[in-house]
């Protein structure tokens, strides 16, 4: 196993995992959205799995974790595991393997941890700060879908990258999902891409108003990290849920997925730009850090 | 007591209804009351500090209107120019952290110290209130990029960022220059300075923060300073000159308005946000800007910024 790199490793660990009856691949069935070619809208045809199920006291499923998940120890303090209940081959998470919470600031070794991993197997790496920005556990986890170097990261890229090069087709005006969205360029030369990685966050954090890293004060809203090998991006957020969908950091990529309660019918007659409009951090609760002057109190 | 610059706040708007009807309404019309008093002291904190710059301070009086008008009669230009736009306070975020900041000939920096200093390396500063400020159009490089107007530093999340006041016509052409192509059709480009110059004022009227106004990122409107400003973008900016979008007496940034009630008003008659790429289609279709606007922003009309009641 010395030479596979981690993504290799995950597939195999996969097919063990499948086998042990270890890992429960959601199953889902693909609906076309007319018109839109940033959105991949799948059906959730199996039941709701218990993580996302609202009922029930909840053990931690990472301390310990399922040893039979596991791809590899990345440095001191993380495990790099398969999701247990994947929406792609592949599908991992990088936990802390001490108990951290979701809802503070990452740090450091977080972040040198995912350049670990970035370096052998990149992809589109998404984060999830809390409940009202889609998290269904508080065990400290980013996630990585594995992607081929040359390949689409996820649907909406050509959104981030417009934005990344200060182009946004409208003008005189920020519809909500632009006044939440705060975007950097990653440098693929960083000498030392750990720090560059936290460096981005704590900028995109200081340009959200989110506060400050390592002050002591945890993060004054949910939020919701995207990470490509080209940038990196946030999203101040108000609520997880709207219209029967639950939104997290993978509905700003694009993918979007609908349970039973979903109101489809809604967002095929609004469109998931709106859907996704509903879940940001509203105009004017993007203007409000350090202000005494919000309209809505 | 009356406040001089409530009095000016009262006349800060003078509606002109319809787009391309052109006719100045004296006292502020009563269905902008509202928005107004909403907006008292963000404006009337805007209106300070464009004194702040301004070229010959209002003596004090309880007749501001008036002082005004006859400072206006005895130095048109000059008077008129800065009586007529607020400064604009924008973050630069996208130069966040600033490392670097390097001022024109003539101009200078001062902190609280006092100290005088013209090329900052700020890893070497720790000290907040450092502000720099250029003179007669020159410029300062913050990062190497240069700007218009002062900069003020102030700490943010552990790192300096960079706050630039200018006027609002300079920000403006600066932004028409950053969010279109130049050699666009100017009809289109006029459009955007309309619509540019309406979301500012909004937030002048109702800051993102009580250190600056907005910010200069695509969650804003792009702003890249003097890099940004081309002879066109100017010209659109020019001829447009104070003209913003009004909806029903309040001010409309698209789909947000100044008030909630208008706001929720404006849903329902305007559409999505002007279309860069439509707006230019149009122009070269042969429509004039207020044509563009009327389709983007339909049931609005355009106002003029005014704060000297003339």
């Amino acid at each position: 196993m010395g030479n596979e790199s981690y993504g290799q490793l995950a597939l195999h660990r996969s097919e063990s995992a499948l086998q042990q009856g270890a890992l429960i691949p959601l199953k889902t069935r693909r609906i076309s959205l007319v018109d839109n070619h940033q959105f991949e809208l799948r059906e959730l045809t199996s039941d709701l799995p218990k993580h996302l199920r609202k009922a029930g006291p909840k053990p931690n499923p990472f301390r310990p974790w399922d040893q039979r998940l596991e791809v590899c120890r990345i440095g001191p303090d993380h495990a790099l595991i398969l999701n247990k209940y994947p929406v792609q081959l592949g599908h991992m998470l990088l936990i802390t393997t001490t108990w951290a919470s979701q809802g503070d600031w990452l740090g450091l070794s977080d972040w040198n941890a995912v350049s670990t991993v970035d370096a052998d197997t990149t992809g589109l790496w998404f984060f999830n700060s809390g409940p009202r920005a889609g998290a269904s556990q508080p065990h400290r986890h980013l996630q990585l879908l594995p992607r081929e170097r040359s390949a689409e990261r996820c649907p909406r890229d050509p959104w981030f990258l417009k934005l990344l090069n200060n182009r946004s087709d409208n003008s005189g005006a920020r519809e909500p999902l632009l006044a939440a969205t705060a975007i950097r360029a990653r440098r693929a030369d960083h000498p030392h891409p750990g720090e560059h990685l936290s460096e981005l966050y704590t900028q995109l954090a200081a340009e959200l108003d989110l506060g400050m890293p390592g002050d002591g004060d945890a993060p004054k809203a949910p939020y919701n990290v995207l990470i490509t090998t080209n940038w990196m991006a946030m999203v101040k957020r108000q609520t997880d849920q709207i219209h029967g969908f639950s939104v997290n950091a993978l509905g700003f990529a694009g993918y979007l997925l609908a349970t039973k309660n979903a109101d489809r019918h809604w967002l095929s007659s609004h469109g998931p730009e709106q859907l996704l409009a509903g879940v940001v951090a509203p105009f004017r609760g993007t203007t409000d850090a350090g202000t005494t002057r919000t309209m809505d109190g | 007591m009356k406040s001089p610059f409530r009095t000016w706040m009262q006349m800060a708007i003078a509606v002109l209804a319809g787009i391309g009807l052109w006719h100045v309404i004296q006292a502020m019309p009563s269905t902008s009351a509202s928005v107004a008093t909403t907006n008292d002291d963000a404006l009337l904190k805007a209106l300070l500090e464009s004194e702040q710059i301004d070229v010959t301070p209002p003596e004090q009086s309880t007749q501001a209107e008036e002082t005004t008008l006859s400072l206006s009669r005895q130095r048109p230009n000059q008077v008129s120019q800065v009586r007529q736009q607020p400064n604009v306070r924008v973050a630069l975020f996208k130069q966040y952290p600033i490392r670097h900041l390097q001022v024109e000939a003539d101009g200078r920096c001062h902190s609280v110290t006092g100290e005088l200093q013209r090329v900052i390396d700020l890893s070497r500063i720790n000290t907040a209130g450092l502000v720099c400020r250029g003179k007669e159009g020159g410029s300062i490089a913050v990062n190497h990029s240069p700007y218009q107007g002062s900069i003020e530093l102030v700490r943010h999340a552990g790192e300096w960022l960079a706050i630039n006041q200018l006027p609002m016509e300079a920000y403006v052409a600066s932004v028409v220059g950053a969010e279109m192509p130049s050699h666009w059709n100017e009809e289109a480009l006029k459009a955007q300075a309309v619509a540019a110059r309406s979301y500012a004022l909004v937030h002048v009227m109702r800051p993102a923060s009580d250190r600056y106004h907005l910010g200069d990122s695509t969650r804003w409107q792009v702003y890249a300073g003097v890099a940004s400003t081309s002879g066109p973008s100017r010209f659109a900016t020019d001829a447009t000159e104070g003209q913003v979008l009004q909806f029903r007496g309040g001010l409309v940034e698209s789909l947000y308005a100044a008030s909630a009630q208008i706001s929720a008003e404006a849903h329902g008659h305007l559409g999505a946000s002007m279309s860069q790429t439509g707006a230019q289609a149009m122009a070269e279709q042969g429509r004039t800007y207020t044509q563009i606007l009327d389709r983007y922003y339909n049931g609005a009309s355009l106002a003029r910024i005014q704060l000297d009641g003339e």
